[in-house]
């Protein structure tokens, strides 16, 4: 009997305590969705009188629906300013959503900017795969845009950087990718970079920003640089497109029928690092499997496949050389032969892994590219 | 290392049965005069008691027939006692054969064994002058139909259920075992209920030493009355404070017979329609009869889908409640603003409306239950409109959480067995309450003490959790997968059979080329 009694008493007790628990808030860090501000996009610029600020989208849930609250805060350093970016929210501002992190033009024109994003990698809270994308204009603009025919700034962009990178035709670089090239001394920064068309009313993708080894900005790439850029760098395989010029076919009244692109079905890129006469020299090695995809003028591929590769081949390999000099004339270098040279030449790139930039623009790049076409299309 | 647990979880025993009087003195008299009082005052206030006094013509003296309308055959009484003794010429007295044409024949000479007889169905005939009362097997209750099983539908196997008839559920279970090894021990349990448990298993295959644990258990229990199977396998099992079952009830017959061809043991109690299967273990629950009856890969299939509704009917109202309130960086960009939408409305925490959903499904559920089927309908109707669309427009509870409701309802209906079902639905809000604590780590938590909890139980002495730990792997065949039949050569090890191969080289075996 009083076993039995014993056992009912602990139950009773057990049920008492489960019931208390319902009522315990739990731990301090919790904080309901729709309490918290979850911003899905952030972006840092310099204002007019050279002043930091700091630029957030939040999406309100409400009965509106893609409402956006977007606001721009004046700051000194991100994680001191917290309660100062809180004081606009209904809620806790919290860094964990972020989809897309923009930085503007202005700010890239100065060195050692993305020193302020330390809270970002020392709070673990905050995401780090985020894309980072430069803004070519000021970042108030952007951010005043309000979306009200389009999807949500976050959206917009990250489907921007992560679809046109997937195509070659701009680099995916996320917050620690960016942390990376930064620290890493055999290679330049890149991000994608967007502006805003006002005719349009619309953001456009423009291809690529090239910084400098402390963040400063350098150059753009176009389209068809970036793609050759992500082919340097071994991030572009297959399903890339370029497209050329062939010199001495004839082009008609106003339309340009010198042209022949193809899609890239295989590459096979390698490069080979010496050092001689106290300069770095490379040698690219480029062998492309092309499908044409397009090809205005009249020409039997059939017979003279040789003759057409061979003018490909040319094209490609002036459009490369092109696009080193540009990096060499801004000290740049995005692909990351440096790494190449600490790989196979320590010796002599170690004393200068400090400027790496500066030794790279005397440096001399071979390619060896050899286009093979493969497949012609679906028709003659 | 069996002798704690043998003694763990059940009532202690308390001594003989003493709870009913027993009578003053249990022989009967030769004298019919006395012996119908004696009668009269055990059955006093027992209408239905039928006394019929007759003439026995070959022994020249008064006999008393008596036994219990609604009990016994009226139809064999009529036509194979009264009409026979009233006719025949031989003398009824211990030597003579009895004149009934009646298969079963008790001479009795206790007043407690006239009792439990009378209570049986049997008729007494108490003749004058004899200190002896002859107990004819006139048993003949109401019964009803075998039907298929109410709770464990199948669409292959086979459509007959138990009845409440422990001998017709014997014989269901006999007619798929053909063969001599399979024993049957008879208890008793039951102080005022008497009612009747056949332990049945193949004492060939068959482990002596859980059939000593189970008959052990058995033995001490000391009752009133055992009603339903479920009654008797709450007071026999290993740890009566776990939510989960550690004994198997079922109520198809195929389903019992293949369990005794595993080397486990049937228990059937007399009427009650299911039987009671044990030793258990945790994925026992999650196969049903229809696996061996579908192809190899297709079951296996629902084996997966099984196991991952478990989880889901465990976990999933948990995890949304860790990810709405604590991890929703986990959410992607296009469901984050959807949820957050949806919950933006809603002036409940998570938690709350979680725990508001789950019970509200749960009083829909057990009133379907409840409710005649028509009415069931429209509980089931009322519940979806009110719970589905009303409850949302009104800004109470948001859609997500009617979608993980829903999924988890679907869920935990899945599994093939309701008592696990019913446990599972048990531990979701253990779960839940861990998630609005502690987040994502609060259901690790969770989900670790549940695995241990696991690991620590038996049934009937044999670990619960085997094959998954203790680890026998030569049993997976039949787990998570359920391989072809012809791989299953061997018993699993979990029923420690005498003997491990129930199969030769059956089928498409490697050597056969004829396929």
């Amino acid at each position: 009997m009083r076993k039995s009694m014993r056992i009912t008493m602990i139950l009773l007790m057990f049920l008492l305590f489960l019931l208390f628990l319902l009522f315990l808030s739990g731990c301090g860090d919790k904080i309901d969705l729709e309490e918290a501000a979850v911003p899905l996009a952030a972006g840092i610029d310099l204002d007019e009188n050279n002043k930091l600020r700091f630029y957030v989208s939040n999406p309100v849930f409400g009965d509106k629906s893609n409402d956006v609250q977007q606001y721009n805060i004046p700051v000194t350093s991100l994680r001191e300013s917290r309660s100062l970016q809180d004081a606009y929210t209904s809620g806790a501002l919290e860094g964990r959503n972020y989809q897309v992190y923009v930085v503007g033009r202005k700010l890239l024109q100065h060195e050692d900017w993305f020193k302020i994003l330390d809270v970002i990698f020392r709070d673990a809270r905050n995401t780090v795969l985020d894309r980072m994308v430069a803004f070519d204009g000021p970042v108030e603009e952007m951010f005043a845009v309000k979306p009200k025919e389009q999807p949500p700034l976050p959206a917009i962009l990250r489907g921007m950087v992560d679809s046109k990178s997937k195509r070659g035709t701009t680099v995916l670089t996320t917050l620690q990718d960016m942390h990376r090239q930064i620290y890493e001394e055999g290679l330049t920064p890149v991000l994608s970079e967007v502006d805003y068309d006002s005719k349009q009313k619309s953001f456009r993708l423009l291809g690529t920003a090239l910084l400098t080894h402390k963040g400063k900005y350098a150059a753009s790439l176009g389209y068809q640089e970036s793609v050759l850029l992500n082919l340097l760098k071994k991030k572009a395989t297959k399903g890339v497109n370029l497209s050329f010029a062939i010199p001495g076919e004839p082009n008609a009244d106003v339309f340009e029928l010198d042209r022949a692109s193809f899609g890239i079905r295989k590459i096979k890129t390698k490069i080979v690092s010496s050092y001689s006469d106290n300069r770095f020299r490379f040698r690219v090695q480029m062998k492309v499997s092309a499908a044409l995809t397009e090809q205005l003028f009249k020409y039997d591929i059939q017979k003279h496949a040789d003759i057409l590769e061979a003018q490909l081949t040319q094209q490609m390999q002036d459009q490369l050389e092109k696009l080193i000099r540009k990096f060499q004339r801004n000290r740049i270098d995005p692909v990351g032969f440096g790494i190449y040279a600490r790989a196979y030449q320590y010796q002599h790139f170690k004393p200068l892994e400090e400027e790496w930039g500066e030794v790279f623009s005397h440096a001399e790049v071979d390619f060896d590219v050899h286009v093979k076409i493969i497949s012609m299309g679906t028709i003659r | 290392m069996y002798g704690k647990s043998l003694t763990r979880g059940f009532r202690k025993y308390r001594g003989p049965k003493a709870r009913i009087q027993p009578a003053d003195s249990d022989s009967l008299e030769a004298n019919l005069r006395l012996n119908q009082e004696r009668l009269k005052q055990i059955f006093s206030n027992t209408p239905d008691l039928i006394h019929r006094h007759f003439i026995l013509k070959a022994n020249q003296c008064q006999a008393l027939l008596v036994y219990l309308e609604g009990l016994s055959d009226k139809n064999a009484i009529n036509r194979d006692i009264l009409h026979p003794l009233k006719q025949s010429a031989a003398e009824i007295n211990e030597e003579n054969d009895f004149p009934a044409t009646i298969g079963e024949i008790h001479r009795v000479s206790g007043w407690q064994q006239i009792e439990r007889l009378l209570f049986a169905g049997y008729s007494i005939l108490f003749v004058d002058g004899q200190s002896l009362a002859y107990g004819c097997g006139t048993q003949g209750w109401p019964q009803r139909a075998i039907e298929d099983p109410q709770l464990e539908t199948s669409l292959k196997g086979a459509h007959q259920g138990f009845v409440e008839t422990g001998s017709a559920n014997i014989a269901l279970i006999r007619r798929y075992i053909q063969n001599r090894e399979l024993k049957i021990k008879e208890f008793t349990v039951g102080a005022r209920s008497q009612t009747r448990l056949s332990i049945l298993y193949l004492s060939d295959v068959a482990n002596a030493h859980t059939l000593g644990v189970l008959e052990d258990r058995i033995r001490k229990l000391d009752v009133d009355a055992v009603i339903n199977t479920g009654e008797l396998a709450e007071l026999i099992e290993d740890s009566p404070f776990s939510p989960f079952p550690q004994l198997i009830l079922t109520e198809r017959p195929d389903a019992a017979s293949s369990q005794i061809l595993q080397g486990k043991f049937v228990v059937v109690v007399d009427r009650s329609p299911s039987v009671l299967v044990g030793p258990a273990n945790f994925i026992s629950f999650f196969q049903s009869v229809d696996d061996y009856s579908t192809r190899w890969t297709i079951a296996t299939f629902i084996r997966f889908l099984r196991l991952l509704a478990f989880f889901a009917a465990i976990l999933l109202p948990a995890i949304y409640i860790a990810v709405v309130s604590f991890h929703f960086e986990v959410i992607p960009m296009k469901l984050l603003s959807t949820i957050g939408q949806s919950r933006a409305k809603v002036p409940f925490p998570p938690y709350m409306e979680a725990v508001f959903m789950e019970l509200t499904l749960e009083m829909l559920r057990e009133a379907g239950v409840r409710l005649p089927a028509p009415v069931g309908q429209t509980v089931g109707i009322v519940g979806g409109i009110v719970i589905g669309q009303a409850i949302v427009q009104a800004g109470l509870i948001s859609n997500i959480m009617v979608v993980v409701v829903a999924f988890t309802a679907i869920s935990s209906f899945i599994l093939p067995n309701y008592d696990m079902g019913a446990a599972v639905r048990l531990v979701r809000f253990a779960m839940m309450l861990f998630a609005s604590l502690f987040g994502f780590v609060g259901i690790v938590i969770g989900l670790l003490t549940l695995i241990a909890h696991l690991l620590s139980l038996q049934s009937l002495g044999v670990p619960y959790s085997t094959p998954f730990g203790p680890v026998r792997f030569s049993d997976w065949k039949d787990t998570m997968v359920r391989l072809p039949l012809w791989l299953m050569k061997n018993r699993p090890t979990s029923s420690n059979a005498q003997q491990d191969k129930r199969q030769g080289d059956t089928g498409h075996q490697e050597g056969d080329k004829s396929k």
